[in-house]
């Protein structure tokens, strides 16, 4: 427990005045080196901490302070970890999950938001938030007609700031391309790479999928979709290069596995692909132990695993050591480096979620395309 | 104002201009007179965007137009572009090729550098490891030199009419100007449109100033630096050479915010490497001057020291 909570508690329980004034005196949760304690206040029977962390028991049970509305537990989190966390109250048979009032910091994501613990050593990258000095890409939209799903799919478009049309610029699609913006900042993190020169200046096609978890499991409608339709119409209205090198695509989770699906039936047409925590499971033998949605992506991987080719030249990989994936994703670096693929992989203390994803792609990005930085001197 | 024989002999070289543009100080402070011309080549198509510069002078400038003059050239002259591409594309393996050598000799030096055996020893065997650096890079520079050369000598540069009509008019514009700004930007377009118009002898005998890339291509060698990039650090390259105006020194634009000062094996390595040349921080606000050689005015100016530490660099020492 944390020395200063232990402190408040020395003496026995503490007046309710006393316990305000400590909440208000402190950071909730209090991490002190790579011991976090976790405070919740309120009436309850029993609380839980519900965190997404592989590897540890889900639910964590805090223990009541005495004959106070604190309750707390202390768990050890390695130094660099960011985790998301909510607290599982029980209180008159009910049973509900909450976000830690205690605590400002947030994550949002399409199924709401979650507490967020920095760890030790943990801080924001300073790229990922508001500069004003950075100059602003401008978004515009286009319709594109697709035969193989057999509907229009709106696409919007980041165009860098100083944008002109008599450039040639390098091109990344982005599945999930709305959650990205939403909920990993790709607007910001965008205009401070190209403005910091730590990326070229590019275009950026976010798409979105009406049915993501069938759409992107490894479906031929969707690579057709992107290689055949999305990629021939952004060339003939935008001023992009024309080399596969300069085409990258990326996503994140099952993102993932339709980007490594889309550039595998295709090679050739993504010379980069960027992969955030792939839902790449797979079965050596027998069944896999996922829900059904995973069904088809695990008949795509056991192919590719059988037979990889070469669907990209370079490809940037990254997944949090609290996954559930981990090990699928560790397992696929050695496959995809023994086909001459070029491989940089990065595992960080963190989970599957929008924040880690946010938090690697200066990384990805600039290994991708490196910017002019080194070249520039303003 | 500070005193000097002549303007033709006169260089500054000046850091980033971002925050606190200096340019007007120095312009001041050097006694510049008469009409100004700059060379923002480096901002390739926002070339001439030169406004603010302009207000902050507040005195008419010239841009040159040497990126979009380069532009015109390769658009009439196809046969020069492709030569010029094929040029380039040689330049870049180069690079390249010069960059796996140079990982590695730069790896023995910080390797030796933490050896606890016999320190005269240990410090014989550096001093070869970094002479065998310092011999790549001239060997880096030789090649360099032939490319240019051969280039030069295949498409007879100098005869091409469209060539030869902008250098003239080039010369035209010089003969009226009392001193030449060079933008900093991109430093290997900068290098290679100098070029392409024979701009270090069109400059030569005039005052110029030059900020980050501005000042590094009045030099007689063009060093890329950065140790904060994402992918990590990189050692110093070579690129080219510059103009030769401003002879033994390394210029290092933004170098607190490019070099990660703290690691004096590194600036110790990058000063024993260039060495005689001065490797002369840049930061923000910072400048010295030269007139013929005579060192007239430095201000926040440092120099990097064999021993890897930042000292002032003061006028008259």
């Amino acid at each position: 427990m944390h020395e200063s909570l232990r402190n408040l508690m020395r003496k026995g329980a503490p007046s309710p005045d006393k316990v305000e004034k400590f909440i208000a005196g402190h950071s909730f949760p209090m991490v002190a080196g790579t011991d976090v304690t976790f405070v919740y206040h309120g009436d309850a029977d029993e609380v839980f901490l519900r965190h997404w962390i592989f590897g540890l028991r889900t639910a964590q049970p805090l223990q009541r302070l005495a004959d106070t509305r604190l309750w707390a537990v202390t768990i050890e989190l390695p130094a660099e970890s960011r985790i998301e966390y909510k607290y599982e109250v029980i209180a008159g048979g009910n049973r509900r999950l909450e976000m830690d009032s205690l605590n400002p910091y947030l994550a949002r994501d399409p199924f709401g938001a979650n507490s967020v613990c920095r760890g030790y050593r943990y801080q924001r990258p300073e790229w990922t938030m508001p500069d004003t000095t950075s100059r602003q890409g401008q978004f515009t939209r286009m319709a594109v007609q697709s035969t193989s799903f057999g509907d229009t799919r709106e696409i919007d478009i980041y165009l860098p700031a100083r944008y002109r049309s008599s450039r040639r610029y390098p091109l990344l699609i982005v599945h999930d391309g709305h959650d990205y913006l939403q909920y990993s900042d790709l607007r910001i993190v965008l205009d401070n790479l190209i403005h910091r020169l730590e990326i070229p200046p590019m275009i950026v096609a976010l798409t979105t999928s009406p049915d993501r978890l069938k759409e992107y499991s490894g479906d031929e409608r969707h690579a057709n979709f992107i290689c055949k339709e999305l990629l021939p119409e952004l060339l003939r209205e935008l001023p992009i290069s024309d080399e596969p090198q300069s085409r990258a695509l990326m996503g994140a989770s099952f993102g993932a596995v339709a980007t490594l699906h889309a550039a595998w039936r295709n090679p050739g047409c993504f010379d980069r692909l960027l992969l955030q925590s792939g839902s790449f499971a797979f079965s050596d033998i027998g069944d896999h132990d996922r829900s059904a949605a995973f069904d088809p992506v695990v008949r795509f991987v056991n192919k590719f695993r059988d037979d990889p080719g070469q669907p990209a030249q370079k490809i940037y990989m990254s997944c949090g050591v609290y996954e559930s994936l981990i090990y699928e994703n560790r397992s696929m670096v050695p496959l995809l480096q023994a086909h001459e693929m070029q491989v940089r992989y990065e595992e960080v203390r963190d989970a599957h979620n929008w924040e880690n994803w946010r938090d690697r792609m200066r990384m990805g990005l600039s290994w991708l395309f490196p910017g002019p930085l080194w070249m520039v001197y303003e | 104002m500070i005193s000097h024989p002549d303007r033709t002999g006169l260089i500054a070289l000046l850091g980033p201009q971002s925050q606190t543009a200096s340019v007007a100080m120095a312009v001041n402070a050097l006694g510049v007179d008469g009409s100004i011309g700059a060379i923002t080549a480096g901002w390739r198509d926002a070339e001439g965007d030169i406004g603010e510069l302009t207000e902050h002078l507040g005195v008419e400038v010239t841009d040159l137009a040497v990126y979009e003059r380069v532009e015109k050239i390769f658009a009439l002259d196809v046969s020069l572009f492709r030569a010029h591409r094929k040029r380039q594309d040689i330049l870049k393996q180069l690079q390249r090729l010069y960059r796996v050598r140079l990982r590695s000799g730069a790896d023995a030096c910080y390797r030796l550098m933490k050896r606890s055996e016999d320190a005269e020893l240990v410090r014989l065997q550096l001093r070869g490891a970094i002479s065998q650096l310092r011999a790549l890079d001239r060997f880096h520079s030789r090649q360099i030199a032939k490319v240019h050369s051969e280039f030069e000598k295949e498409v007879a540069l100098a005869e091409r009419p469209a060539v030869r009509e902008h250098r003239s008019e080039i010369a035209e514009q010089l003969s009226s100007l009392g001193a030449v700004l060079i933008a900093g930007g991109h430093v290997a377009v900068l290098a290679s449109r100098l070029r392409l118009l024979g701009m270090r002898e069109l400059l030569a005998g005039h005052a110029l100033i030059g900020w980050s890339a501005g000042a590094m291509i009045m030099t007689d060698q063009l060093v890329l630096f950065h140790d904060k990039a994402p992918q990590g650090r990189r050692e110093p390259e070579l690129l080219d050479v510059g103009l030769g105006r401003a002879s033994r020194i390394v210029a290092l634009p933004a170098a607190t915010q490019r070099l990660d000062l703290g690691q004096d094996d590194h600036l110790a390595l990058m000063a024993r490497r260039f060495a005689p040349a001065s490797c002369l921080a840049l930061d923000e606000s910072d400048w010295i001057a030269w007139s013929h050689d005579r060192l007239l005015a430095a201000r926040g100016v440092r120099r990097i020291k064999r021993n890897g530490v930042l000292a002032g660099v003061n006028a008259g020492a």
